[in-house]
Formats: structure tokens, C-alpha cells, sequence
């Protein structure tokens, strides 16, 4: 019951934060350098991991998929199933919890580390608001980086699904182009935008919250970017569920 | 004409856990003074700091700063009031992010409208007070602990604060640029009666700057009197503390 409590009032902090946080983003444009500054590093750093990423799930769903195909004859389809895995679920899913991983973990060690060396006292002590110079910036980038990554991602990905299918299937381009045309809906891709997008608030959210939450010192820092990592990943996927629940 | 008090702290008590660190402290500031606290390692001169701008919230007791009773205040009337202090991080608490510079600079670029060249010049002026040069263009880890204890510093004075708290300001510093730190703080006295609460080990320091010494022990201030009264004190904690002696009321050792 008392942890049920602690759960809960750590929940209610984290909406009163996501609700100063938005308020503050009246300021954005004040803030336009530091989030472009935050877009680079979390976007193109990240590039390399989500490109690995995204090429492996894509053959391994060609993979997968191509063997059931092959039995029924109908290795046209495989482009569709492959484009669909990811834009509905796959490519925001993954990418973000790659993103959670990577960009998430750093921003809470760096804000928890600012936290502990007493630079976030030192902001409010100067009448400068933390919320507004610290996570602004990391929470917009964190909702652009998101969409536009899960895009990479999808587009990787049915590239990688393509490389198994040719050179296991025999599939040409323009068929598993065409396949996806005609199964994957604009309405698929939006899905999978407003996905990427409610990630990204989450792991903007849950990081930098964890990150103004850290106390003690080194092993502290240590501690709040697990915990923002693991608690970003559970809410990833329980948002993908009920998103895909209100969207479908 | 009464002289104005610039802060006035009543009964103040502040708890983390169970372990209780002020324990109805009260104390009142008058303008244009310096009062200089002294206290063990731990005893809560920190916390204090910390308490009066707002930084850490009291359990009890009441602070009123410029005629504020600050439990009353929302979050925008404490920055309007912040922008009145300036206050120097026992650990410096510099930006490490951003250059010597940039984090002299920060007060002026996010709450003023001055030009680039203004904030410069002043951010030099401030710098050169505190002894240093050419180094604006550093990160804080480039530089030492006293460097970094001057950047913050010129930090808290580039605002030109009316109340400046320092948090043992000249510990880890060479006795040359201490002395430099103690003119200054008495210079901003003179020159522009600024108010201050300097915390220190520092006794030198502490007879140099203060206008009075007040001694917290055991969550209280348990003396607190002019400089030349203070040296003749009569109370045993106090003599112990200035003398730097292990004999006395004051135990060595410490439970937590
Ligand atoms: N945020 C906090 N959470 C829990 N305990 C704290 C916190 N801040 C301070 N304390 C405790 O309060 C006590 C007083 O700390 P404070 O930093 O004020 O001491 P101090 O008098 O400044 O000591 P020093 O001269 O060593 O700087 C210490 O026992 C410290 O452990
Ligand atoms: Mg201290």
C-alpha cells in the first residue's frame, strides 16, 4: 500500500512536471540554439545504432515471413507484410526504445549529474528557470527527433527486408514496392507518427524528470539513468498499446 | 531612525529524515552590514544558505526578506527576488557546459536586454575583480578549485546584487588571492553597501570582512555579537571555535 502510494505520487510529480514543461515552451524560440544544438547531438548520434537496427529487423521479417510465402506461392506479398510490421508497430517501437537507450540515458546522467553538482540550484538561484533552459530544449527535440527517425527506421528497414527478398526469394523492386502501395495505408503512417511522437514525449518526459529527481552524488546519477531507461521502456510499450487500441 | 533589516529569520527549523540540522535559528540582517557565520563542518551552514533564497523550503519558522514573508511567495515572486542576490556555491556550481565566460554571462543574457558588447565589457570587469584574465574562453574543468571558486564569484556579482550570500568564499584559495576576496567583499560593503552573509572556517577571513560573528552550534545561533566583542567573548563555545581548539564544550567527534 505505502509503495502504491510513493508510485503514485511519483506519477502525479511527473504531470505537474510534463505541465510546467509546456508551459515553458512559450519560451521556445528563446531556446532555439540549445535545441538545435540538442537536435544534432540526439539525431544524427543516434544514426548509426537506428540504422544497424533498422536493417536487421527488416531482413529478419523478410526472413521470416519469406519461408511461410514461399509455401503458398506468394512471395509478392512480402514487400506489404514487411512495410506494415513497421510502420504500424516495429519501426516506432523500436526505435524507440533505441532512442530511450541512447539519448534518453544521457540526457538523465547529464541532468542528473547537474543536479548533484548543484548547477540546477545554481539556475533558480540566478532567477533562471531550469525547466525552461534545461528541458525545453531536450523535450522538443526529443518530439522531432522521434517521427523523423521512425521514418529512417521504416524506410531502412523495408530497404533491408528488400536485400532478403531478392537475394532469397527472387522478389524484384518494383513488385514489393508495389505490394506495399497497395497494402500500407496513409492512415498505417500516420499511426505509426502519432506513435513515434507519443514516445518521444515519454522518453523526453521520464528522462528529464529522472533527471532533476537524482540525489547523491555519482552512484545516484548511476541509479536515475536506469531507472529512466527501464521506466521509459515499460511506458513505450504500454503506450503502444493503447494507442494502437484508440487508433485502430 | 531604526536601521532596516534586510532579512529577518525567526525560529527557523529544518528536519532531512530524522536528522534535525536547524533547530530554531533566528538572526536579523540590517543593511549595508556583513555578518559572518561560523560553525562546525556539517552543522548546517549550507542548509541556511539555501533556505533563505528559497532553495530549500523550512519545516517551521519564518524568513522575511525586503519585507517579504517569503512562505508566501509563488514562483514568480521568488525569481523577481532572486534577481536581488547573488549567491556564491561552496562547490562553485559552475555550468560545465558552457565557458568561464558563458557562465559569468548567464545572468545578464537570460534576464536583461543588454548588447552583446555591455555583457561583455562587465563580464571582464567582474573577472578582472576577482583576479583573473584571460580566461574566458575555459571550460570550468580547465580550471582549479580557487579559479573556479572566483568564477563564481564574478558570477554572483555580476548582477550587482543588493544581498550577496557567500558560501565559504575563500576556503581552498591561496592567502594571496584570499586577501584579494576579502577586500573585495569589504570594498562592496564600503563602496556600494551591499548587504552579505559570509559562512567561513576561515577566522582571519571572518574577523577581516564581518561588522558581526555569529556562531551556530547545535542548530541555533548560539552567540552573535560585533567583531571586537566577539574576540573578548566570555562563552566557552565560541572561544573554543576561534581558538581552533579540540579542548573545550565542543565535542570532536560527531554522531550523525
Ligand atoms: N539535500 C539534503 N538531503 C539530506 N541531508 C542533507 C541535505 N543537505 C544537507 N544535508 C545534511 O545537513 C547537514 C548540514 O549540511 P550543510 O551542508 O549545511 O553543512 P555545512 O555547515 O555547510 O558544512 P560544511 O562546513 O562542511 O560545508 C549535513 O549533515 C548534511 O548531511
Ligand atoms: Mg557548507
Amino acid at each position: 500500500m505505502n509503495r502504491f502510494l510513493v508510485l503514485l505520487t511519483r506519477a502525479g510529480e511527473m504531470l505537474i512536471f510534463l505541465f510546467h514543461t509546456f508551459y515553458w515552451m512559450k519560451n521556445a524560440f528563446k531556446m532555439r540554439k540549445e535545441t538545435f544544438n540538442q537536435i544534432y547531438r540526439m539525431g544524427i548520434g543516434s544514426l548509426p545504432v537506428v540504422s544497424l537496427m533498422a536493417i536487421f529487423s527488416g531482413m529478419v521479417l523478410a526472413l521470416q515471413a519469406g519461408h511461410e510465402l514461399l509455401k503458398f506461392q506468394a512471395t509478392q506479398a512480402l514487400g506489404a507484410i514487411v512495410a506494415a510490421s513497421l510502420t504500424r508497430e516495429l519501426g516506432p517501437v523500436l526505435t524507440g526504445l533505441i532512442v530511450a537507450g541512447r539519448v534518453g540515458a544521457s540526457m538523465t546522467a547529464e541532468l542528473g549529474t547537474m543536479k548533484v553538482s548543484e548547477e540546477i540550484d545554481a539556475l533558480k538561484a540566478m532567477a533562471i528557470n531550469p525547466i525552461r533552459f534545461l528541458v525545453v530544449p531536450r523535450m522538443i527535440s526529443s518530439l522531432l527527433i522521434m517521427p523523423i527517425l521512425t521514418v529512417y527506421t521504416n524506410v531502412t528497414g523495408i530497404m533491408g527486408g528488400f536485400l532478403i527478398g531478392r537475394v532469397q526469394l527472387n522478389v524484384r523492386f518494383y513488385p514489393y514496392l508495389e505490394g506495399i502501395a497497395k497494402f500500407v495505408t496513409l492512415k498505417d503512417i500516420g499511426n505509426g507518427l502519432v506513435k513515434a511522437l507519443v514516445f518521444g514525449l515519454i522518453i523526453g518526459l521520464v528522462s528529464c524528470f529522472e533527471g532533476f529527481h537524482t540525489e547523491g552524488g555519482a552512484r545516484g546519477v548511476g541509479e536515475a539513468t536506469t531507472r529512466a531507461v527501464v521506466i521509459s521502456f515499460l511506458l513505450i510499450l504500454m503506450a503502444d498499446y493503447v494507442v494502437t487500441h484508440l487508433l485502430y | 531612525m531604526e536601521e532596516e533589516k534586510v532579512i529577518i529569520v525567526e525560529n527557523l527549523h529544518k528536519s532531512f529524515g530524522e536528522k534535525k540540522v536547524l533547530k530554531g535559528l533566528s538572526l536579523e540582517v540590517f543593511r549595508g552590514e556583513t555578518v559572518v557565520i561560523i560553525g562546525r563542518s556539517g552543522c548546517g551552514k549550507s542548509v541556511f544558505l539555501k533556505l533563505i533564497i528559497g532553495l530549500l523550503t523550512p519545516d517551521s519558522g519564518k524568513i522575511t526578506i525586503l519585507g517579504k514573508d517569503t512562505s508566501s511567495l509563488n514562483e514568480r515572486e521568488w525569481e523577481e527576488l532572486r534577481k536581488k542576490f547573488g549567491i556564491v556555491f561552496q562547490s562553485s556550481a559552475l555550468l560545465n557546459s558552457l565557458t568561464v565566460a558563458e557562465n559569468v554571462a548567464l545572468p545578464l543574457v537570460e534576464n536583461t536586454t543588454l548588447s552583446k558588447e555591455e555583457i561583455q565589457n562587465r563580464v571582464r570587469e567582474k573577472l578582472h575583480l576577482v583576479g583573473l584574465k584571460e580566461v574566458e574562453d575555459l571550460y570550468p574543468e580547465d580550471l582549479s578549485g580557487g579559479m573556479k571558486k572566483r568564477v563564481g564569484i564574478a558570477r554572483a556579482l555580476i548582477m550587482e546584487p543588493e544581498i550577496i550570500l557567500y558560501d565559504e568564499p575563500t576556503t581552498g584559495l591561496d592567502p594571496i588571492t584570499a586577501s584579494a576576496i576579502n577586500r573585495l567583499i569589504m570594498d562592496l560593503k564600503e563602496k556600494v553597501k551591499t548587504t552579505s552573509i559570509v559562512v567561513t572556517h576561515d577566522m582571519k577571513s571572518a574577523f577581516l570582512v564581518g561588522d558581526r560573528i555569529g556562531l551556530l552550534y547545535d542548530g541555533r545561533i548560539v552567540e552573535i555579537d560585533k567583531v571586537e566583542k566577539i574576540r573578548k567573548t566570555s562563552n566557552p563555545l565560541v572561544k573554543q571555535f576561534i581558538e581552533g581548539s579540540h579542548k573545550g564544550p565542543i565535542p570532536v567527534e560527531e554522531g550523525v
